[in-house]
Order: C-alpha cells, then sequence, then structure tokens
C-alpha cells in the first residue's frame, strides 16, 4: 500500500521550502526569537523520536525524560570529564542514550499498553531520583557548566554562537526527519504498524515483534539521545532536573498537539506548545507562576478527547464537513 | 541498645508508611479493576487530601474532623472529574491514561498556585497528646493512631467489597461487565460510584500523611510512584497482590533508608521492579493484565 509517488514529492518539496525558509529568515530574528527557535528545532527531533515509538508503534512511554536527560548528561560528561572536541562528544552521547534505550526497552517492552506507561513512568522516576542524589557525578540539583567547544567541520572550525547553533539544530532536524521518513515508509516502519494495530497478529505472521519494538525504543532514544546532547550544547549546562517529569509530559503533548503518527505534527505541536509555553509564562508571573502549566492540562485534556489525532487533522475534517454538508 | 531503638522505629515507620500506601493502591485498584482506568491523577488526589486536611487544621485546629471532611471533598472531586472529562473517553486505554495524566497536572499546579497552597512545606502540629512508650524506645503516638485508623478504613473497605450488595456488583462488574449488566445492574452508576470511593479513600490516605510526612504540592508524584510499584510488583487489580506488596514496597523503602541510603532503598525497588517484569510479568497475584 505505497502512497502515489507524487503526494511524496509534494510532501518533500514543502519540506525543502520550509527547511530553506527557516534558514533564510534567521538574520531577520531577534537573538530572543532565535534562541527559542533553535531550542524548539531540537525539541522537534525529541519529538520525532517520540512519535516513532507512541504515532508508529502504538507504545505510550512516560519515561522518555529518562532518555533525553541522559544524552544531555552523556554529552556534559564528555566535556566536562574528558574535554571531548564535539563530534566525538556528541556521537557518545547519541551511543550511551541508544544503548540505555536498548536496556531500558529490553524489560519495558515485554509489556505493552497501560503496563508500558506505568513501567516507563517507574523508571524515569528512579533514575531522575538517583541522578538527583549523586551529586559529585551529575551535580545533582545545582548541575555542573561547561566549555562549550567550537564545531569541526574538516575545513572550518565554528566557534560557538548563537547564529552557528541555529544552523546546527536546523540541521539536525532536517536530517532527523529525512530519517525518520525513510523510517517509517521501509519495510520495517509496515512492520511498526502491524504491531500498533494488531500485536498479536503481527507475532502469528512471524514477525518478531519483541525485537521490533526494543528496535523502535533504540531509535526513539537514538533521537531523545541526539536532541539531549544538543540542548546540552545549547545551554553548556545540565542538572537533574533534566530528567524530571514535566519532559515526558511535553513530549507527549506536542505530540497529541500535533497528530500522533504524522511526523510533521509533533514537529509543529513542539514549536507551537514551546512558544505558547514562552507567551504564557511571560504573562502570568509572580503569583501566578504555574498557570501556564494549567493551561497545557486543559489543552492536553481537550485535545485528546475532541482531536484524538491533533491539529493536522483539522482541514481534513472541515473538508469531511463540508462533503457531508453538500 | 539506640540502633535497635532506630531499627525498630524504622520498622515501625514502614508498617505505618506502608499501610497508608495500601490504602492508596487500594483505590487505585479498585478503580483500574472496574473501570480499566490508570489513574495518574491518583496522586494529586492524595496531595489533595492532604491540603484539604492541612486548611482543616488551620481553621479549626482539629484534625480529627479533617477525615471526614477530606473523604467528603474528594469524593465530590472524583465525581466532577469522572462525569466531567473521563466520560468523553471511556473504553480507550491509552487516551484515558492521557487524560488522567493531563487532570495531574491541573491539579497539582493549581495547588501549587501562591492563593491555594504554595510551593513550601508544612507540617501540622500534633494533635494526639500521648506517645507510645516501652522501656528501651518511645514512638509517636500520632503516627500509631494513622496506622490503626490506615488498618480501620482497609477492614471497612474490605467488608464493604465482600459483605455488602454493593460491593458484590463492584466485583461482579469486575468479573465479566456484559454480564452484570445483563443482570440489570447498572454498570454506569456502579462504576461512578467506584470512581468516587478510590478517590476519596486516597483523599483520607493523604489526610493521614500527615503523620509521617510534611504536606507540599510535590508528594503527590512520588505517592504515585509507589502505588504504581506496589499495584505492578503485587498484579494488577489483585487486593490480596496489593496488600502484600505495600508492605514489601515499604519495607524496603524505609529499612533500607536507615541501613543503607535512601538512594539504595530506591535502587533495591527498582531492582525488585525489574525481577518481577522479568520473571513473572503479571505480578505476585496477577489476574488482570497481558
Amino acid at each position: 500500500m505505497k502512497r502515489p509517488t507524487s503526494t511524496r514529492g509534494k510532501a518533500y518539496i514543502s519540506f525543502i521550502v520550509v527547511m530553506i525558509i527557516l534558514a533564510v529568515i534567521q538574520p531577520l530574528l531577534p537573538p530572543y526569537y532565535r534562541f527559542l527557535l533553535t531550542e524548539i528545532m531540537i525539541y522537534a527531533i525529541f519529538a520525532l523520536g517520540y512519535d516513532l515509538l507512541l504515532g508508529y508503534t502504538g507504545l505510550l512511554s512516560f519515561g522518555h525524560s529518562l532518555l533525553f536527560g541522559f544524552g544531555c548528561y552523556g554529552f556534559a560528561w564528555m566535556m566536562r570529564f574528558y574535554g571531548m572536541p564535539f563530534w566525538p562528544a556528541l556521537a557518545i552521547a547519541v551511543i550511551v542514550t541508544t544503548a540505555l534505550a536498548a536496556g531500558v526497552g529490553a524489560v519495558c517492552v515485554r509489556t505493552s499498553g497501560i503496563y508500558f506507561a506505568i513501567i516507563t513512568f517507574i523508571f524515569s522516576f528512579v533514575l531522575f531520583y538517583i541522578f538527583l542524589s549523586l551529586v559529585p557525578i551529575t551535580g545533582g540539583d545545582d548541575g555542573f557548566t561547561f566549555i562549550p567547544p567550537p564545531v569541526d567541520l574538516g575545513f572550518i572550525s565554528l566557534e560557538f554562537g548563537p547564529v552557528m547553533l541555529y544552523y546546527l539544530a536546523l540541521f539536525w532536524m532536517a536530517v532527523a526527519y529525512i530519517v525518520c521518513r525513510r523510517i517509517v515508509s521501509s519495510p520495517f516502519g509496515r512492520v511498526m504498524l502491524a504491531i500498533r494495530e494488531n500485536d498479536m497478529r503481527a507475532r502469528c505472521l512471524g514477525y518478531n515483534t519483541y525485537g521490533c519494538k526494543v528496535v523502535v525504543f533504540m531509535m526513539s532514544g537514538l533521537f531523545a539521545g541526539l536532541s539531549g546532547g544538543l540542548f546540552a550544547y545549547l545551554n553548556h549546562f545540565v542538572n537533574a532536573h533534566y530528567f524530571e517529569m514535566y519532559r515526558s509530559l511535553f513530549v507527549l503533548i506536542w505530540t497529541m498537539f500535533g497528530g500522533v503518527g504524522t511526523l510533521v505534527g509533533p514537529m509543529l505541536g513542539a514549536g507551537i506548545i514551546t512558544l505558547l509555553t514562552d507567551y504564557l509564562s511571560t504573562l502570568f508571573r509572580m503569583q501566578w507562576g504555574g498557570v501556564h502549566l494549567i493551561i497545557l492540562g486543559i489543552i492536553l485534556i481537550v485535545i485528546t478527547i475532541f482531536l484524538p489525532k491533533g491539529i493536522l487533522s483539522i482541514p481534513e475534517r472541515v473538508r469531511r464537513r463540508a462533503k457531508k454538508e453538500a | 541498645m539506640v540502633a535497635s531503638a532506630v531499627i525498630a522505629s524504622g520498622i515501625l515507620n514502614g508498617v505505618v508508611w506502608g499501610l497508608i500506601i495500601i490504602v492508596i493502591s487500594l483505590g487505585m485498584c479498585l478503580i483500574l479493576g472496574l473501570m480499566e482506568i490508570v489513574n495518574m491523577a491518583h496522586g494529586e488526589f492524595y496531595m489533595a487530601g492532604a491540603v484539604v486536611s492541612f486548611y482543616i487544621v488551620q481553621w479549626t485546629g482539629n484534625w480529627w474532623l479533617s477525615l471526614p471532611i477530606a473523604f467528603a471533598v474528594l469524593a465530590v472531586m472524583g465525581l466532577g472529574w469522572e462525569r466531567g472529562v473521563l466520560k468523553h473517553v471511556e473504553g480507550d486505554v491509552i487516551r484515558t491514561i492521557i487524560v488522567t495524566f493531563g487532570m495531574s497536572l491541573i491539579i497539582m499546579y493549581t495547588a501549587h498556585l501562591n492563593i491555594v497552597f504554595g510551593a513550601t512545606s508544612y507540617r501540622i502540629p500534633n494533635p494526639v497528646p500521648f506517645n507510645i512508650v516501652l522501656p528501651w524506645f518511645t514512638y509517636s503516638g500520632f503516627r500509631t493512631v494513622s496506622g490503626i485508623i490506615a488498618v480501620a478504613i482497609l477492614v471497612a473497605l474490605l467488608l464493604f467489597l465482600f459483605k455488602t450488595k454493593f460491593g458484590l456488583w463492584i466485583r461482579a462488574g469486575r468479573t465479566d461487565k456484559e454480564m452484570t449488566s445483563a443482570m440489570g445492574i447498572d454498570i454506569g452508576k456502579v462504576s461512578v460510584a467506584t470512581f468516587m470511593i478510590g478517590s476519596a479513600i486516597a483523599g483520607i490516605a493523604g489526610a493521614l500523611v500527615v503523620s509521617v510526612a510534611a504536606v507540599n504540592t510535590y508528594m503527590g508524584m512520588e505517592a504515585l510512584v509507589y502505588a504504581f510499584l506496589v499495584v505492578i510488583i503485587g498484579g494488577l487489580g489483585s487486593l490480596k497482590g496489593t496488600v502484600i506488596a505495600g508492605f514489601i514496597v515499604a519495607m524496603v523503602d524505609s529499612l533500607g533508608g536507615i541501613l543503607l541510603t535512601p538512594l539504595w532503598a530506591k535502587v533495591i525497588l527498582l531492582s525488585i521492579l525489574i525481577a518481577i517484569l522479568v520473571f513473572r510479568p503479571k505480578g505476585i497475584y496477577g489476574v488482570w493484565g497481558e
């Protein structure tokens, strides 16, 4: 059941157009929004990995802050303890996070549905606690900072700076999107969908669903690790709160808001929700601090109840309603 | 002698904390068994119970009064959330979890607002005028009393489930929902009532826990983790398993915290969880699940 090539071609063209727009508007952005957009693009990578798990394989994880935080720490440790250059440190951050995802995944995906959600939740909470307690290594509550190294491109070495970060994040988001698109349209992506629709049937057809789910969890960890490493680089600071529950919550909200199983949706969701959170948290300050999180909770509930496929399904809904009326 | 006194009070703390965890988990277990709702907001209901209890003590100075009030307030809150929100996603397990997650966020940060409760931790004055004095050590009377109340709640809950008509309906609904409604029982109403009872006893657990811990807005998340640990180790939906696992978890947490460090206690709990998942995925007394 391949989609016609024309729509896929169109999707790629619009993707390239968006990337070019993002690349071109950079000099026009005020510094604050440049930083915010960089952050959003890093979050978008995280959301893509989460969508592979939730949208395409149907596994609801409440423990993704674990993988994101571990990516941050993997990168920061390489900087602080070994003074590594940028690329090897990023590679190691991604590799250790993928390895952790393999370990956690191997235990967690023995279960599915409710069990999976609960167990990933417990895992992330306990590891958050452990990272909070191991102050000599992790810095605990206070965390630690490190000196961000320049990015070496072979022929030129780019100093750490907002413009370079912006393009770095844009580059990795584009790579992550293309890789995810390839994954979900590959035969393996079909198996993922089969597992989402009916695990038992996929198993009866001879697929090793356990192995597949572990691999998907690892891929999801890979993107979380990449995103975490970039995020640590952006802030050149880490603390144990990078593991906290609300990061898992945010990635869930982005994905639900944008539309599960669409890849574009979660990225869009990451953008809109981050901008909204930013706007609301400057709007509500002092004794009203925290109201923005209440509003996010309401958004999550409303979206889940009334728009389970996210905002990307709105055009289709409108079209269907128009057709019904005609 | 000092060491043995420390260990003895550690064991007693473990028992009281275990009983409170069991009360929380039983509420969760009831809701889960009958309605297949994993209530991520259950911890926040418990937190809300503690906050209600704190305010009652502030206003009236009477802690005893706060128990029935926390029960009533949380029952009403449970009713509101169930009818207002959860009813719309009935039957869809994944969407239900996401919605309850949103609920927990709303409740937690509403309590976190300064005009409601704020970010500080508070303790309440001890309402029980006596302590348990043994020749070699003394134990807080307040904790003893709350442990006894927790036992009373557990007994009352079991009597309710196994000796009343309503409890029979709940148990029947857990076994076979369609058959039960074919017998002329309005399973929808039974479900709502169960959700109310589950929320209300989480509220009472919150009112009891002020004897052991300080009240703050983060306590809900932590309690939720313990309740989940208990429910997974004991087996989803099994009452007997919940009670046994509750004691195991609380003892490891309390004694491990004294003999080793709180960090090691958490590591041991996680190891137990992994071992259970690998060797007995359905928990000690698993009846419901994969």
